[in-house]
């Protein structure tokens, strides 16, 4: 009996653990479902807010940022892009605000770095330039490398009279973002005006820098300071394109600065040893890589003064290269099945659409003046129409009255002939163009079909005495 | 004989403080589009200094927040130049249009006498109306500027 009380008692307690574990069972559940409904709500709540002060945001004016901040007063953008829409146009009494909102973004995100920087460009313009200073030197802090910092701290320097420190944050801001080249040198430029300074503080040892630089001096006329810096590309011995250097080479071309050119393009060579033939060290006294033997010629004194004269080497289009024409009607390209010499020639196809009457290719050599000059070359044909064949045409770069000789022409089908021309260069001819030509065709039947190769180009200064027949400018040979 | 000497001194003086004159800034790039400052692509946050010229092409504009506060704007197909003088800054409008909003600012033209200088004054020169000479204007900047790209709000 008295165990069967017992078991009674402990199943009553046992019940009522079990009830008491059930009701506490089910205020949990309550409570979860209520937190569980009350982050659902939370989140839909947030995610609305942000829809909507996005929405206004967008709207990128003052009234939309304004409402962006009632619905989302946590997020920095909101303040910061208000601040932005009142700068312009910043009205005299909305310069504390821009400040105020500023602040409150930095408050809002203490590590954003261009936040920093605008509110230390907002306390310039309040004139309170320590607290710009410190909070453009917070930027750099928190982002050293930022080109929007660099750039607006660069600018803040030299607002204030800092113009090294200027130069050195300009410098962070190319090698950040390379497109802010030009609009960094033109600025130290108008601050300073000081070439020396700005190759020393600002220009890194960068290639492609380098010679974004050197593009802007030929581009802004600044011929000295671009020798300069070419120059100190040389000097580091940087790695470089040929390509990059045609820009600073065409302004040398086009300056007439022809030592320079003679220079430049030795170093060039130097260091792009598949650039072929163009001898020029005679020319400015620079000592060159060791050419091919070229063939031997009575009375010859310099190695071919023509580059890439056996086309063995691509078209470089540019510097003391072969530079293509482009013109309609013609196709101009390397052969490497017909060829006199070595594995490739120059082939020249003409689609029979066009009476062209220019120079389909043309190449600059630099030559000393009044000195005799042996040109020669050959050329071959294969159906080219009309009376008018392409030909050979040496002019001075200047002024052709000064200097003009040309070949006969090549028509018809024939194999590799041989085109001379020799002349004296005139007192003040410093340049020469090598041209390839075909003269306009005068007949009904003038548009020219057909393929042309050139090949073994060479142009070399040969003694006076080998010339003394020589009238300046006269064709001297011009066989067939 | 002394007075000689002063002038020699005078001379030096005047000759070392215009070999030591350094560009005086103006103010800021506070916003631009499509606009060049001597033919190069301007940038927000450009200091521009007295005696620089903007030119603001089709669909640009460019603000600029001046020293002393104020801000001027230079609106499409315009040229400014904007130098500094002792109680002032002066924009001289070259061609289309300029706005201020600073008593600190005075905009006058370069030939015209009837410019209004005053707070919220707006100057519209269109004397040069000949569109053939303003596509020419476009085209003698410099190479780097030829790379027609839009002028950028923000540089990161």
């Amino acid at each position: 009996m008295s165990s069967r009380l017992f078991q009674h008692d402990i199943t009553f307690q046992a019940g009522t653990r079990t009830y008491g574990r059930l009701r506490s069972i089910g205020w949990l559940d309550s409570a979860a479902r209520v937190s569980l409904i009350g982050c659902v709500w939370l989140c839909l709540s947030l995610v609305f807010s942000q829809a909507v002060a996005n929405r206004y945001s967008r709207q990128q004016t003052p009234e939309g940022f304004r409402k962006a901040i009632h619905w989302e007063p946590w997020n920095p953008d909101h303040y910061a892009g208000l601040a932005r829409a009142l700068e312009r146009p910043l009205k005299e009494g909305d310069l504390l605000e821009v400040v105020r909102l500023y602040e409150k973004a930095v408050q809002l995100s203490p590590h954003n770095a261009i936040y920093w920087a605008r509110l230390g460009q907002a306390y310039e313009w309040a004139g309170r330039l320590e607290d710009a200073q410190n909070a453009h030197e917070q930027a750099m802090f928190l982002s050293p490398s930022s080109p929007t910092v660099n750039w607006t701290i660069g600018n803040f320097y030299l607002r204030e009279g800092k113009t090294k420190l200027a130069l050195h944050a300009f410098q962070r801001t190319v090698l950040g973002d390379p497109e802010m080249g030009g609009p960094a040198f033109d600025l130290a430029w108008r601050a300073t005006g000081d070439g020396e300074l700005i190759a020393r503080e600002m220009i890194p040892a960068d290639t492609d820098i380098y010679f974004e630089y050197l593009n802007y001096l030929v581009g802004t006329e600044r011929q000295d300071e671009a020798e300069k810096v070419w120059d100190r590309v040389v000097e580091l011995g940087l790695h470089f394109e040929p390509t990059q250097a045609f820009p600073y080479l065409d302004a040398l071309i086009q300056h007439r600065r022809i030592d320079q050119l003679t220079a430049a393009w030795s170093a060039l060579r130097k260091k792009n040893p598949s650039i072929s033939g163009g001898l020029h060290a005679s020319l400015a006294g620079f000592s060159t890589a060791v050419e091919p033997a070229p063939e031997k010629q009575e009375g010859a004194l310099d190695a071919n003064l023509v580059t890439n004269g056996d086309f063995e080497s691509g078209i470089l289009n540019g510097g003391l290269d072969w530079r293509i024409n482009p013109a309609p009607g013609v196709i101009i390209g390397m052969d490497n099945s017909i060829f006199r010499d070595g594995t490739h020639s120059l082939q020249i196809r003409f689609e029979g659409t066009q009476n062209l009457s220019d120079a389909l290719v043309f190449q600059y050599v630099p030559v000393r003046p009044n000195t005799s000059y042996r040109f020669a070359a050959f050329m071959r044909a294969q159906g080219i129409t009309t009376d008018s064949g392409p030909r050979f045409q040496i002019r001075d770069a200047d002024d052709p009255a000064k200097l003009f000789v040309q070949s006969g022409d090549v028509v018809g089908d024939s194999t590799w002939v041989r085109r001379q021309l020799d002349f004296i260069s005139g007192p003040s001819t410093r340049l020469l163009e090598i041209r390839v030509v075909r003269l306009a065709s005068s007949k009904f039947d003038n548009r020219i079909a057909g393929t042309a190769w050139v090949d073994q180009v060479e142009m070399k200064a040969i003694e006076s005495a080998a010339a003394t027949n020589l009238a300046r400018g006269e064709v001297h040979t011009a066989a067939r | 004989m002394y007075t000689r000497r002063w002038a020699v001194i005078t001379l030096v003086v005047l000759l070392s403080a215009a070999v030591d004159a350094k560009p005086v800034p103006i103010g800021t790039v506070s916003s631009c589009k499509a606009a060049t400052i001597h033919g190069t692509n301007l940038v927000p946050g450009t200091t521009i200094f007295s005696g620089d010229t903007i030119h603001v092409g089709a669909q640009g504009n460019v603000w600029i927040a001046v020293e002393g506060g104020g801000q001027v704007q230079v609106p499409e197909n315009s040229t400014v130049v904007l130098t500094k003088s002792p109680d002032s800054t002066r924009v001289t409008v070259d061609r289309g249009q300029a706005q201020m909003n600073s008593k600190g600012v005075v905009i006058n033209s370069v030939s015209l006498e009837d410019i209004r200088s005053q707070v919220g004054a707006k100057v519209d020169l269109d004397k040069h109306k000949d569109t053939d000479r303003d596509k020419d204007r476009d085209c003698e900047v410099s190479k780097d500027s030829r790379r027609i790209r839009p002028c950028r709000d923000d540089i990161d």
